[in-house]
């Protein structure tokens, strides 16, 4: 009888661990999330909250920041993203094809996926420098007048395109490697098939190859452009969002004003959008991935 | 299909273009070893070569300075403790969801998952205050309770394995009259071997290489992480690029070394863990 008694319980003893942490670290602090973006509260005392409604968010829509902030994110989301999966899938099917030495190139284009972004940002905060960095002493080197001294991070112009560059540099490893796995799902037999049937290699890629990936893409456009909405590390690491909130991106806009100027509910309702946005946007990617299937 | 069937001209252009990225994903690496092994002086004049003369004092001072043996210390430590408890919880969540009848069995693995669709930078700020208020801040504990609470992706990893192992087996260890923690520690543990494996790789690149909350929880210099370590380091030395990229190095080489040896477990790890979900 008293083996029954223990049985019945088991299984709080299994998942209550879990359960605890996951919804005091997890859960609470997004329904907390939730309420204080409808407050104001200056962040010191539970006590001093007050609702106001909608008024964090109405104030977003005359912060001409928050939208170079979304802006700045809908770039890397278009612009990365797009080359991203574009060469990672080119670069995937060279490797599929085998050639010499695949396994090194493999291995190398997958380093920075381990090396923490903050890591790589600051690595080439030091290449871009205008003083002593790389790409100066390149241009010093070749004379380029208009390489010479630019503040690649620095200026309004540049900053942006600068750290999109190395994102794109740091990202592009993690979706050749989902890509491979695609490829690699691919049954051989089919592949056979179409060359026994006189396909060349590029009709094989392009009619049994490419439609077969299919899923596999929209794993790699959700996580691709999932990411590039989260983006955080690589622009505090680089720019912190300047020079003058030119490169500011969500994540880093939420920061500066829970953090840096003590927000708290503004910063946190700039973090619920965010949210809102990406639930929204893999939605829409689903549905859109749905409709192609039919 | 083989590179051999395709013509030269595609041949070639394939292989540029392989050599091409291969040398913009290793020539930063290459410059930042070179680098750190010059001497300011050495930098200036051949910033781009071999060095001509290998100087070790870079690398020791920004050791030294930039308090390396604490910072890994603390980077390791914090991660294996968050690794080691994310296995435990989940596998055993997992086992749970899987193999025990209740009501609202669903309702709870719903609930788990919902967490997949709530990223960290949504619950930076709320999490702090509730951190702070219970006085957690500045310690190891506000990160490791962070790291633990990103529960769902093992839950849902470990209760797919489980469901993958026959419930025969479970019921014929109870004819046995073994109980369930003897069978969840004496059979499914090490049935699920891969499993842990593959969650415990996941967790830890993701836990070693994070910013966001050590960022927020440890300003304590003694407590701070590799990556929190290194963008301190960067901003206080302002003219030495050698100096700089030594710290870099320190801070590369070692997590690189332990993918070139695990490469294959990480990688498919890593793919595991983005396709499931």
């Amino acid at each position: 009888m008293k083996n029954k008694r223990t049985n019945r319980y088991a299984h709080l003893i299994f998942i209550g661990p879990a359960f605890f942490f996951y919804t005091m670290f997890w859960i609470t602090p997004t329904l907390v999330a939730i309420w204080i973006s409808f407050t104001r509260w200056n962040g010191i005392s539970w006590a001093h909250i007050k609702w106001t409604g909608f008024s964090n968010y109405l104030k977003l829509f005359n912060d001409r920041f928050f939208f170079t902030a979304l802006q700045n994110n809908l770039l890397f989301v278009f612009v990365c993203v797009s080359i991203i999966f574009f060469t990672a899938l080119a670069i995937a099917l060279i490797l599929n094809l085998r050639p010499f030495g695949w396994r090194m190139f493999q291995t190398t284009f997958f380093v920075p996926i381990v090396i923490s972004s903050v890591v790589v940002g600051l690595l080439f905060k030091l290449f871009l420098s205008p003083t002593t960095g790389i790409i100066n002493e390149f241009a010093d080197y070749f004379n380029l007048e208009s390489f010479k001294n630019v503040q690649w991070l620095g200026s309004k112009e540049t900053a942006t395109y600068s750290v999109m560059t190395v994102y794109i540099w740091r990202d592009l490893g993690f979706s050749i490697l989902l890509f491979g796995a695609g490829l690699q799902a691919v049954p051989k037999d089919l592949i056979e098939a179409a060359k026994i049937d006189g396909a060349s290699v590029l009709a094989t890629i392009r009619f049994v190859t490419i439609p077969l990936i299919r899923n596999i893409s929209l794993v790699v456009i959700i996580l691709a452009v999932t990411n590039a909405f989260l983006l955080f590390d690589l622009i505090y690491a680089m720019t912190l969002g300047g020079p003058y909130h030119a490169s500011e991106v969500l994540a880093t806009y939420m920061y500066y004003h829970g953090f840096s100027r003590g927000q708290i509910s503004y910063g946190t309702a700039i973090a619920v959008l965010l949210f809102f946005i990406v639930v929204i946007v893999t939605a829409i990617q689903l549905i859109i991935a749905r409709l192609l299937e039919k | 299909m083989s590179i051999n069937e395709i013509p030269i001209w595609a041949r070639v252009l394939c292989y540029v273009l392989l050599i091409t990225f291969a040398i913009t994903i290793v020539f930063p690496f290459m410059w930042m070893v070179f680098t750190s092994f010059k001497s300011m002086e050495d930098y200036t004049n051949n910033p781009f070569g071999v060095p001509t003369k290998f100087v070790f004092q870079n690398i020791i001072e920004a050791w030294t300075t930039g308090n390396f043996l604490r910072l890994y210390i603390n980077s390791i430590g914090i991660t294996s403790v968050s690794v080691l408890g994310i296995v435990t919880f989940c596998g055993a969540a997992g086992y749970g969801l899987a193999h025990f009848e209740f009501r609202g069995r669903m309702l709870i693995f719903f609930y788990f998952l919902l967490g997949m669709m709530i990223p960290p930078q949504v619950i930076l700020i709320p999490a702090f205050k509730i951190m702070n208020t219970i006085g957690l801040v500045n310690t190891y504990f506000a990160v490791i309770f962070t790291y633990l609470a990103w529960v769902p992706f093992a839950i849902f990893f470990f209760r797919a394995y489980f469901l993958g192992i026959p419930k025969d087996l479970i019921e014929a260890a109870k004819i046995d009259g073994a109980s369930d923690l003897v069978i969840f520690f004496q059979i499914m543990v090490p049935l699920a071997k891969p499993a842990v494996v593959t969650v415990a790789i996941i967790y830890f690149v993701w836990i070693f290489n994070d910013f966001m909350w050590p960022l927020i929880y440890l300003n304590d210099m003694d407590l701070r992480t590799v990556t929190l370590g290194m963008m301190s380091f960067q901003g206080r030395y302002v003219a030495e690029t050698t100096l700089k990229t030594a710290a870099l190095m320190l801070a590369t080489m070692p997590p690189m070394i332990v993918f070139l040896i695990f490469r294959n477990q990480i990688q498919s790890g890593l793919v595991d863990g983005a396709l499931k979900r």
